[in-house]
């Protein structure tokens, strides 16, 4: 009897254009039969980080994060930051 | 024990059900919906269940916070569009911190329509410096991944709002709970 543990990327959804969010799966298997399966989450944003990301999530934030919807974040921003006092 | 479905009685099934071809969970009883939501636009219709992890990072606007890595994870459960969020975590140490501070979220949150997208929660501070309580006001923006921490005084105005990245100091914890709405 086997018990494995695998983790992959099993979701990954662009929203509202700038917010990539990313579901990662902890899947346990016994022989090769499903056991159990668990989620960990994140959010990217093009102010994000995605050095160590696996690379089929930055192809993902590469080719949604246009010019066109970085500026729209760093507004979006902008507007966040003028509602909260400093 | 066999499912019964007997429209005169009602339906009995002795483990779980499996909606939008989604395999049964062979542990307990329930409904198991699929990995993937098969969003439904009735506004009667529960279409999303989800139990899970994501890992917290507290970011104020100045300065920086490094986090416990043992204090880090927050745990979401997803009913639907909502989100209910908890979780503690600590900033172990900081480098001059000021302005607001903001933590991130497992699900961005719902636009809405005029300003239905807001939402307010709470959060308890420990071990902060002195000159602050500590209760603190969590406010998710239409929108948005991130949730900002401040606090109020002598009103609910937004004039009243206090940053409170000042306040943070080595260790100090953060107890959350929020609720929101997803996209």
């Amino acid at each position: 009897m086997a018990l494995t543990e695998r983790n992959e990327i099993d979701q990954i959804e662009i929203v509202y254009g700038w917010n990539i969010q990313v579901r990662q799966a902890t899947i346990i298997e016994r022989d090769g039969e499903f056991v159990s399966r668990t989620f960990h989450r994140w959010v990217l944003t093009p102010d994000s980080d995605i050095s160590g990301q696996e690379q089929k999530v930055q192809d993902i934030c590469n080719a949604a994060w246009t010019p066109e919807v970085r500026q729209a974040y760093e507004t979006f921003k902008v507007e966040q930051a003028q509602r909260m006092k400093p | 024990m066999p499912a019964i479905i007997d429209g005169s009685v009602g339906s009995q099934f002795p483990t779980t059900i499996g909606v939008g071809n989604a395999t049964p969970s062979t542990s307990g009883a329930g409904i198991t919906f699929p990995a993937t939501q098969s969003a439904s636009t009735d506004a009667n219709t529960l279409d999303d269940y989800e139990e899970g992890t994501y890992t917290v990072t507290l970011t104020p606007n100045g300065g920086s916070m490094t986090m416990d890595a043992n204090r880090q994870t927050f745990q979401y459960i997803k009913i639907g569009k909502l989100v209910i969020v908890q979780g503690y975590t600590r900033a172990s140490s900081v480098s001059s911190p000021t302005g607001v501070v903001r933590f991130n979220l497992p699900f961005t949150s719902t636009a809405g329509t005029q300003f239905s997208g807001y939402s307010y929660n709470v959060a308890v501070g420990e071990n902060l410096a002195s000159g602050v309580s500590n209760g603190f006001n969590c406010d998710v923006s239409p929108s948005s991944s991130v949730s900002y921490i401040y606090y109020t005084a002598g009103g609910a105005s937004a004039a009243n709002w206090l940053a409170v990245g000042e306040k943070f100091q080595s260790n100090t914890n953060i107890t959350v709970t929020l609720m929101y709405q997803a996209a």
